[in-house]
């Protein structure tokens, strides 16, 4: 049986939860406990006190049957966290580094499985988390303004959050792709089209709800300021064929504003894909990679 | 590109192109009158015909006598200046679905078929402007709650319509997800 | 796998591993080390490839075998401890990770066939028509690719093929723009993950081209990133 219909180019949440459980967590056993072989490597053998290093969904495991307590990772603590709050709330252009990739994952395994083991009560945690997850989400969706054909750049987007929007940024960028690739030179027929001369026939209530004559000026305002810096020279002479037919009807207003704004739409103003990074801040990135070591290596084949 | 077997790309090929004949067709009067007759389709006879046929109709230079092909088409109503001064202005103000309902499938064909790059530039903005307000609305959030919910979703065509439920059923797929742990 | 190349290579990953531990002195845990952890890593990250490449990937005859192999031996294990009768509370513990382990193992190499059978149901035409993609695909796929191909032939053969003039009955007919045979789009777009720095930087084909540095995480077509994902520079997410 192939995958369902919801899992396809995407995963849910659970799915991502479950990549998160084999991420490691310090845990301090309460009992002894001799090591077990398992298929991924073997649980070590468990001492009362003597910190070890498990997979969440092991220490998850002998949490329920107390037989250990969980020790939250440094970024969970109630301090880090408020830190966390601050870097993001600063700096709405990118996602801060302080947080590790499976943070929402771990988040929720760690406030659902171990409550009792923060060393703040769980529901200033979770408050934290949920304003953090907020502010993020509106950097993730003002990124998404600068959606294009080509490339999204989302350094420090956590797991969860990058397949919250996977599937909405996948359809709407392969969209513009493939409308993209229908620009000239492609392998299309090109086919000459009559000038557009029905326009003032056209029945007005397909059109936009606001007064036409208003639109209008906004149009012809934001081509005007528009009218220098562009580089309308391809544009420009490919134009001309078209403007020779249209000489040869009744050409009108819209003609008029058309023109203009074929000049104004030359590539050069193609905004650009969003960078969440400060090229220049280099040391930085170095420390947000050491950060994260620990949960790529736990989560990847590396 | 086209996919033989996808439902959107078999509507899009039906949307209708603004054609003018460029010699008389005998006996096939019908195409223009919608009814069983004998008649001719005349040199300069204007007729809508569904994209998939005005493609292979407009192709030109078949041969000398037809250096613009058997029809020439003129710029099909979505993409009039009207339409497109419009999308300048204020892209998430208009009726994209009172237009075509696959407007954005429509223009890739129109566009493959005239590779019009200012048309395409026009309609490349305007899906981008209107896909991030169709996610604000997907997630709910205050931003979209400033335009009308149900007006600015009943001027979606289908392909935003798809954006917007894949957004909408990440987002709810999530907070369901996040319940469930409290 | 055999033993010998197993030691070969943990005495060529305990040397990074003591790098690795140097910088994080808790991960003491025996676990990490392994090469069983490192295979099961691997399976975890096939299935995340698998299920966000738009292409259809080589078959991990090894891995899956290596994975299944083990499986079984779990599997043997409960057994073991089932007919020795011990219904101590450590036996019972023991008993419960193995078991949790063994369903997410398979959990895993479930889902990495199904990813696969989704590709191949629509692609089979695809595939039917190209000996290099049938390479990537085990024995058992290939099977079945086949198999569906000629059911379906027969069915639509019998339903309303067969009344049509033989030059409109086929279904991989690519001729006059018509394009019936449904193939993995490589310019879509996929989400990634730099592992190592890239010296050069990447040419995407329009006017852009990017820096590929540890940690940056991308979205951009499979077809400009796809080297970088076969050499190991990067990973898909």
């Amino acid at each position: 049986m192939a995958l369902p219909p919801k899992q396809v180019g995407t995963f849910i949440p659970s799915e991502i939860s479950f990549l998160a459980e084999n991420s490691f967590v310090t845990i301090i056993p309460r009992q002894a406990m001799e090591s077990i072989a398992l298929i991924g490597g073997a649980i070590p053998s468990m001492r009362p006190m003597r910190r070890i290093e498990v997979p969440i969904w092991v220490a998850v495991l002998l949490k329920k049957q107390s037989r250990c307590n969980i020790v939250p990772p440094d970024w969970l603590s109630e301090e880090n966290l408020k830190i966390t709050y601050d870097a993001e709330a600063a700096n709405m252009t990118r996602f801060s580094a302080n947080l590790p990739w499976e943070w929402v994952e771990v988040g929720e395994l760690i406030l659902g499985s171990a409550p009792d083991d923060l060393s703040s009560p769980p529901h200033v945690i979770r408050n934290l988390l949920r304003d953090i997850r907020e502010v993020r989400q509106a950097k993730a969706r003002a990124g998404l303004k600068n959606l294009n054909d080509s490339y999204l750049q989302l350094d420090n987007v956590g797991a969860m959050e990058l397949n919250e929007i996977r599937s909405f940024v996948t359809m709407a960028m392969n969209q513009l792709r493939i409308m993209q690739s229908t620009r000239e030179g492609g392998e299309q027929q090109d086919v000459d089209v009559e000038p557009d001369d029905q326009d003032d026939d056209d029945d007005d209530d397909v059109l936009p709800r606001e007064s036409y004559d208003d639109s209008m000026r906004t149009a012809t305002s934001y081509q005007d300021s528009y009218d220098t810096a562009r580089d309308s020279s391809r544009l420009g002479s490919e134009f001309t064929g078209t403007e020779d037919n249209r000489a040869s009807i009744n050409s009108h207003t819209f003609a008029e504003v058309r023109q203009n704004s074929i000049q104004n739409r030359s590539r050069s103003v193609l905004p650009r894909a969003p960078s969440y990074t400060d090229d220049d801040d280099a040391e930085d990135a170095d420390n947000d990679m050491e950060m994260d070591e620990t949960y790529l290596n736990a989560v990847n084949g590396n | 590109m086209n996919n033989y077997y996808d439902i959107d790309d078999i509507l899009s090929d039906g949307q209708k192109i603004p054609a003018v004949f460029q010699l008389t067709v005998p006996g096939m009067g019908y195409l223009e009158h919608g009814r069983n007759t004998n008649t001719d389709i005349k040199e300069g006879a204007r007729i809508e015909l569904p994209l998939w046929m005005a493609e292979i109709l407009a192709i030109g230079g078949i041969s000398d006598e037809l250096p613009t092909g058997f029809i020439t088409v003129s710029t099909p109503a979505p993409f009039s200046n009207k339409v497109l001064n419009a999308l300048s202005a204020d892209p998430a103000n208009v009726d994209l679905r009172g237009q075509s309902m696959q407007f954005y499938k429509f223009a890739e064909r129109w566009l493959a078929m005239t590779g019009d790059d200012a048309l395409l530039d026009t309609i490349m903005d305007t899906f981008k402007a209107r896909a991030a307000i169709v996610n604000d609305h997907a997630h709910n959030t205050r931003s979209a709650l400033m335009t009308d919910r149900s007006e600015f979703l009943g001027t979606l065509d289908d392909t935003e319509i798809k954006l917007f439920k894949a957004a909408q059923e990440a987002s709810k797929d999530l907070k369901k997800w996040t319940s469930m742990k409290k | 796998m055999t033993d010998a190349r197993d030691l070969e290579i943990d005495d060529l990953i305990n040397n990074l591993d003591k790098e690795y531990y140097s910088a994080h002195p808790i991960a003491n845990s025996a676990y990490l080390t392994t090469q069983k952890s490192r295979d099961l890593k691997s399976l975890v990250r096939l299935w995340i490839s698998e299920r966000t490449c738009p292409d259809i990937l080589p078959y991990a005859h090894e891995l899956l075998d290596t994975m299944l192999d083990r499986v079984r031996e779990q599997v043997e294990v409960i057994e073991m401890n089932t007919t020795s009768g011990d219904a101590s509370g450590s036996a019972k513990l023991k008993l419960l990770f193995v078991e949790t382990e063994i369903e997410r193992v398979k959990f895993l190499v479930r889902g990495y066939l199904r990813a696969r059978i989704l590709k191949i149901d629509k692609y089979y035409m695809h595939i039917l028509n190209n000996p290099d993609t049938q390479t990537r695909l085990s024995q058992s796929e290939l099977r079945y690719t086949k198999r569906r191909g000629n059911h379906l032939k027969r069915y639509y053969d019998l339903r309303f093929l067969s009344s049509l003039p033989p030059s409109l009955q086929r279904l991989d007919d690519t001729t006059g723009g018509l394009q019936m045979v449904d193939a993995p789009d490589l310019d879509e777009v996929v989400f990634i993950r730099v592992l190592h720095d890239v010296p050069s930087e990447v040419d995407l084909g329009n006017e852009d081209k990017i820096e590929l540095r540890k940690g940056n995480i991308y979205v951009l077509p499979y077809k400009v990133i796809r080297r970088y994902v076969d050499n190991g520079d990067v990973q898909l997410v």
